[in-house]
């Protein structure tokens, strides 16, 4: 980069330290607060932090720092900032990066880094933060030079951003910070944004609605890509002119709103039967900003296996990764999606994926006296206001909220897609609130999960942040419980949780209201007290041990083949295997 | 046996980490190094690699290349058949035009048969 070109030092001000004017530069890029926690090689920009307007939201523990930026980054759409020191703070980023990684999610993870005469020498605290992170960053830094820090930043937010965004590390050497430097923030203005692919491949648009023109059986397979480009809109009023069918990844629900009569549901490993079902038969797979994940697959080869594919992607490198595309057009898809909005004759298939839908709606009536989680989830998705954010965790407790609550907009559901992270939730859900105090925020977590990052209880006081907390209690690690049930012959190991601790009474402990229920008739008055409780709170929900999740497709089992279980089963069509 | 590698020549920017980042993704993605060159000129880094990839397609390698952001240009000059894809029905021989500069295609000789648009990220 040519800083001296861009960036000339300014010699009639005082000189910066380079920890002042990392902060000088985060607040030119409109950084408004930063998740991290203090150490010895950052001490140079806590000492600068106390002098700048940026909030800092001091966590418990660095991951939840790193996955607090991440949530705040996936509802708001602006680039997360995460900070921690060097060593064992660096590396407890760094499941938060990789998250963010597999999600594609902007962020810019600052670290500290022991001074450069001793990097090298395995001096204390050292580690190489940038060499570990090679793989789950899009790009990263080591500031050599605290003349460089101005480009620095406005590459890191750049870079983040742009594109399929994700996340930059700068490692900051503790001398550099203490460096001084005569060198200023980029104004905005002074360094062009990287546009989005232009999509000029005519004939490929041509193609590709001769090819919708001509399906009779086609399907739009949504993606997270629709949330991170912009597109809800541009989505919706495609699907509203040719009303194709469509289904959507776990982290492309809200795409378009789950009561819409064309969306047939979450597809994959727990996907609905009638999205599952309507994949296989189909003809044309209009792939839009995903990227064919195993977990939406099943058996590759056996994946939609009539179909041709149509893929639009802002990224070049999806394109037939894993599923070859007979066409593809890479862009920024609130401009690819207009010019392909053509309207296929396909009214059969039209009703026939209506009655699968209506054929695969959930039912709420389980039999039993436990308190049935799905209904719970249902009936707080329908007290939650229409802008209510819900951030889940990871385990049987995240595949309900996708199934059952009502997702409206994709930033409004934050789930660890790619990473599968647990302790995901109340972090993600704390970056949201802190970002917008006045939405409800929601975490849905399980008893497993919640324990990744309990500690975050005391940030939720520290700060008044009014996170609510849904802790679905079956006393197990229950997706792996139900796996080793399913495919393990019922050799059940390390899974029990039956010594959960007194949750209620841990949330007490941290300054935080709680409630446990374990009747159905307690669901409805404790939902409502929790929602309009003034402050964080933490509604602890006993539920059945044995409870599983339903559908689920078989690993390396084709899509088709979805066994239902013991749920409440719609009476729905079935697909004969001749049809496939 | 060589005639059935993958060959690629790549132009990287002269940053920290850029080659490590370079062969660290070659690997991962699962792609194993039979043969490396490479020389600096100017400001950059010139690469040649010979790679052996069973079960992957080397365009799909290239583009996933061309996402990183030190490199500036990336061009797959010679690769074995192509490994099918489920319901592939042609071979892939577009090679993206997104990876490639005009200055790296130039530098190495290479004629210029596709986009000089820098790489969008």
């Amino acid at each position: 980069m040519n800083i001296a070109a861009s960036n000339p030092p300014i010699t009639d001000v005082r000189p910066l330290r380079g920890a002042e004017l990392l902060l000088r530069a985060l607040e030119a890029e409109g950084v408004e607060q930063i998740f991290g926690y203090p150490g010895g090689a950052i001490m140079p920009v806590y000492d600068a932090l106390v002098d700048s307007p940026i909030r800092h939201i001091l966590v418990r523990h660095e991951q939840a720092a790193a996955i607090a930026a991440n949530g705040y980054a996936r509802h708001t759409g602006r680039v997360g900032v995460c900070m921690a020191t060097s060593g064992p703070g660096a590396t407890n980023l760094v499941t938060g990066i990789a998250d963010a990684y597999m999600d594609s999610v902007p962020m810019v993870a600052i670290t500290g880094q022991v001074p450069t005469t001793v990097m090298g020498t395995d001096a204390f605290q050292e580690v190489d933060i940038f060499g570990m992170t090679l793989p789950i960053v899009k790009h990263s830094f080591i500031v050599r030079n605290a003349d460089e820090l101005p480009a620095i930043v406005r590459e890191a937010f750049t870079i983040a951003a742009s594109g399929r965004p994700g996340p930059v590390l700068i490692d900051l050497p503790k001398d550099i910070a203490n460096a001084e430097s005569s060198f200023r923030p980029l104004k905005r203005e002074e360094v062009a944004s990287v546009p989005w692919p232009s999509v000029r491949e005519r004939d490929a648009i041509a193609r590709a609605r001769r090819l919708i023109e001509a399906s009779e059986r086609p399907i739009l397979y949504t993606g997270y890509g629709v949330g991170l480009s912009g597109a809800e809109d541009a989505l919706r009023a495609m699907v509203e002119a040719t009303d194709i069918p469509v289904v959507s990844t776990l982290k492309g629900l809200g795409g378009i709103p789950t009561d819409h009569p064309a969306f047939l549901g979450m597809l994959g490993m727990h996907g609905t039967r009638a999205a599952n079902l309507a994949v296989q038969e189909c003809d044309l797979l209009i792939c839009v900003g995903a990227r064919f994940d195993d977990r939406v697959t099943g058996k590759l080869v056996e994946f939609a296996p009539k179909a041709k594919v149509l893929h639009l992607d802002a990224d070049a490198a999806e394109i037939s990764k894993l599923r070859y595309a007979q066409v593809h057009l890479v862009g920024h898809l609130p401009q690819v999606l207009p010019q392909i909005t053509v309207r296929p004759s396909i009214e059969p298939w039209r009703e026939h994926c209506k009655a699968m839908r209506e054929a695969s709606l959930p039912r709420y009536d389980a039999p039993g006296d436990w308190i049935f989680a799905p209904a719970l989830l249902r009936r707080l998705s329908e007290l939650n206001g229409p802008d209510a954010v819900v951030a889940c965790d990871v385990g049987q407790h995240q595949m309900w909220v996708a199934q059952h609550c009502i997702h409206r907009r994709i930033n409004q559901h934050l789930t660890s897609g790619g990473l599968g992270t647990m302790g995901f939730g109340l972090p993600a859900a704390m970056g949201v609130k802190i970002a917008r105090p006045d939405t409800q925020v929601v975490c849905v977590s399980g008893d497993g999960s919640i324990m990744m990052n309990i500690q975050e209880l005391a940030t939720l006081r520290r700060y008044g942040c009014a996170v609510k907390i849904v802790l679905l209690d079956n006393q197990a690690l229950g997706m792996v419980r139900q796996w080793q049930e399913l495919f393990f012959a019922e050799r059940y190991s390390e899974v029990d949780l039956s010594d959960n601790p007194d949750f209620v009474a841990l949330a007490a402990a941290c300054g935080i209201a709680g409630r446990s229920i374990d009747r159905r008739d307690q669901v409805e008055d404790a939902l409502r007290e929790m929602l309009d409780f003034d402050g964080p709170y933490l509604l602890h929900v006993r539920i059945d041990p044995r409870a599983n999740v339903w559908p689920l497709v078989p690993p390396n089992t084709p899509n088709h083949e979805l066994i239902e279980g013991d749920a409440p089963a719609p009476a729905g069509p079935t697909m004969e295997k001749d049809d496939v | 046996m060589s005639e059935s590698l993958h060959e690629m020549i790549l132009t990287l920017d002269r940053q920290e980490g850029a080659l490590v980042r370079l062969l660290g993704l070659i690997e991962r993605r699962g792609f194993r190094t039979v043969e490396l060159g490479c020389r600096e000129r100017s400001d950059t880094l010139v690469v040649r690699v010979k790679l052996d990839g069973q079960r992957r397609a080397a365009e799909v390698l290239i583009r996933q290349i061309g996402r990183l952001h030190d490199v500036r240009g990336a061009e797959l000059v010679a690769q074995r058949p192509v490994t099918k894809l489920p319901e592939q029905r042609r071979p892939i021989v577009q090679i993206p035009a997104s990876a490639v500069s005009r200055r790296s295609m130039s530098f190495l000789g290479i004629p210029d048969h596709v986009s000089t648009e820098r790489v969008p990220r």
